[in-house]
C-alpha cells in the first residue's frame, strides 16, 4: 500500500518535445507530476480517477531562477528550497516570496514541492501563489509561449487555465509596479507551524514621499475558490501617509468586507477570519512600507 | 529501475505506484526507515534524496531514479560504529520509544551537513516535519546541538 493514487504508467521525459508527445498522447488521461506532494490532496478528492499516466517533469530543464530585463523568471519545476536559496529573494520587491517560503513548512515538503506545483494545485489557502499574485506575476505556458496573468490563470479549486496539451513553463515576477520600483511582504496566520493558512495576505506597494502611490493586495486562506484581490482597499489606501498607522487600520476596517467574504469551517468562523484578515492586511502593508522606506534610504 | 541507496546501486522491478518508502522497506529490506502516517505528517519515513530530507512515503520510487538516496542504515560510520548524530541521540537521551528516531536523525543529518553550526531556531525549523509522540523534543534538540558541537571539534 501507500500513496493514494496508483497510476498505470509513469513517464519521465527528458526533453520538451518528449513531454509534449506524452501530453498529446494521454490528454485527459495524463497528468503532470512535479514534486508530487499535493497528489494526496488531489487523489483524496477523486480528481485523479480518470488518470492513467503520470508524466514527471523532474528531468526537464525547468528548475531555474533567472533575472531578465523586466522580470524575475522562475522555472516551474524549481523546488521551494531552491527558490528560497536564490539571492534575488532578499530584494525589496521580491521579499514577499521569501516571507511565504519561510511560512511554508515542513522542510521535507519544501525540498520536493515546486513553484509550478503550488500554482497548478490551485488551492486558495496555499502561501506562495498569494505572494506571487500580489507581485503581479505572469505565467508562461508551453508549447506556444503564451503569457497569462497568474490571477487569470488560476481558475479555482484544483483548476487552472491550461489545455491538456500544455504545461506551465515558468512564472515571471515583474520588477516594477505601475512603472516604478516597489517593495513587498507576506504574512500568514495558521493554527500550527505546519498547517495551512486560516488567512494569509501579501502586499506589494510603492511610496511617494511616505504616501502610498500604488499597491496590490491579495488575500488567501478560507475565502472561497481562489485568492482574492482587495481592490477597494487598494483604492482607499492611495495617498495615505504610512506613518499614520490608524488610517491604514481604518481603511482595512471599512473596505475589506467589500473585497472578500471568508468562509466558516472546522478551522475558523467567517467573522474570526475577517478579523484576522484585517489585522494581517494592516501589518503586511506596514511591513512592505517599512521595507520600501528602508530601501529608498539605502539608495 | 536503477536506484542508488546508501551508495549501492540496485536494479529493481517496481510498480509505477510504489512509494520510495515501500521500495526501501519491502524490496530492499531496509526497515530502519519507518512508515507512519503515509500522508506527510509524521516524518518517521524521512530519508535523504541528494542530501535533502524528504518524506519517502510521499514520493514515488520512480521519482528517485538517478538520485542518491540515503537511509538511516547508510549514515557514515565513525570509529565507534555509529554516526555522530546517532551517538549524540544516545548520549543526550534524544529518544524514548524510538519509532520517530530514524526520521529525526535523518532531518538532523541533513541540517548539520548544510549548516554545521545551527542555532536553536534553525534546529527547530529543521524538525518541524518530524513528530515525536513521546514528546521528547527538548532532548532531541539537545542531541542535535551536541552532534553539531561534536562534529565541529573533529
Amino acid at each position: 500500500m501507500s500513496l493514494a493514487f496508483r497510476p498505470k504508467y509513469y513517464f519521465k521525459p527528458e526533453t520538451q518535445p518528449e513531454l509534449e508527445k506524452y501530453l498529446k498522447e494521454y490528454g485527459a488521461r495524463g497528468r503532470i507530476i512535479a514534486g508530487g506532494t499535493g497528489l494526496y490532496e488531489i487523489a483524496h478528492r477523486g480528481l485523479l480517477s480518470e488518470i492513467e499516466a503520470l508524466i514527471d517533469i523532474g528531468r526537464l530543464e525547468l528548475s531555474y531562477v533567472k533575472e531578465e530585463k523586466e522580470f524575475l523568471s522562475i522555472g516551474s519545476a524549481t523546488t521551494m528550497t531552491s527558490l528560497a536559496k536564490s539571492p534575488f529573494i532578499s530584494r525589496n520587491e521580491y521579499s514577499a516570496l521569501g516571507d511565504a517560503l519561510r511560512a511554508i513548512q515542513p522542510l521535507q515538503v519544501k525540498n520536493v514541492a515546486t513553484v509550478g506545483g503550488a500554482i497548478c494545485t490551485a488551492l486558495p489557502f496555499l502561501d506562495l501563489p498569494v505572494a506571487m499574485l500580489a507581485l503581479g506575476a505572469k505565467v508562461e505556458i508551453s508549447p506556444g509561449r503564451t503569457r497569462k496573468r497568474l490571477s487569470e490563470f488560476i481558475k479555482g479549486y484544483f483548476s487552472v487555465e491550461l489545455l491538456e496539451s500544455e504545461f506551465l513553463k515558468e512564472v515571471q515576477i515583474p520588477k516594477e509596479i505601475q512603472g516604478g520600483e516597489y517593495s513587498s511582504a507576506f504574512q500568514k496566520f495558521a493554527l500550527t507551524h505546519d498547517d495551512w493558512a486560516i488567512m494569509n495576505c501579501s502586499v506589494a506597494l510603492a511610496l511617494d514621499d511616505s504616501r502610498i502611490k500604488a499597491s496590490r493586495i491579495f488575500f488567501g486562506g478560507g475565502l472561497g475558490e481562489k485568492p482574492l484581490q482587495a481592490q477597494n482597499v487598494e483604492s482607499a489606501l492611495a495617498g495615505i501617509n504610512v506613518a499614520e498607522e490608524s488610517k491604514i487600520k481604518d481603511t482595512f476596517e471599512k473596505n475589506l468586507q467589500t473585497d472578500i467574504e471568508p468562509v466558516s469551517d472546522i478551522r475558523a468562523s467567517s467573522e474570526y477570519r475577517m478579523h484576522i484578515a484585517k489585522v494581517l492586511g494592516r501589518r503586511t502593508t506596514i511591513q512592505a512600507a517599512e521595507r520600501f522606506s528602508k530601501g529608498a534610504h539605502e539608495n | 529501475m536503477e536506484l542508488d541507496v546508501n551508495g549501492q546501486k540496485y536494479s529493481l522491478e517496481v510498480s509505477s505506484w510504489e512509494s520510495l518508502n515501500t521500495v526501501i522497506r519491502e524490496h530492499l529490506g531496509l526497515i530502519g526507515t519507518k512508515r507512519g502516517c503515509e500522508t506527510g505528517g509524521c516524518g518517521s519515513c524521512t530519508v535523504l534524496v541528494d542530501g535533502q530530507a524528504v518524506y519517502s512515503c510521499m514520493m514515488y520510487a520512480l521519482q528517485a531514479a538517478g538520485k542518491k538516496v540515503t537511509t538511516i542504515e547508510g549514515l557514515e560510520r565513525t570509529s565507534s560504529g555509529l554516526d555522530s548524530v546517532q551517538k549524540s541521540f544516545m548520549e543526550a537521551g534524544g529518544l524514548q520509544c524510538g519509532f520517530c528516531t530514524p526520521g529525526f536523525i535523518m532531518s538532523a543529518r541533513a541540517l548539520i551537513d548544510s549548516n554545521p553550526r545551527p542555532s536553536e531556531e534553525e534546529i527547530k525549523d529543521a524538525i518541524v516535519g518530524n513528530l515525536c509522540r513521546c514528546t521528547g523534543y527538548k532532548k532531541i534538540v539537545d542531541s542535535i546541538k551536541l552532534a553539531a558541537l561534536a562534529e565541529s571539534k573533529t
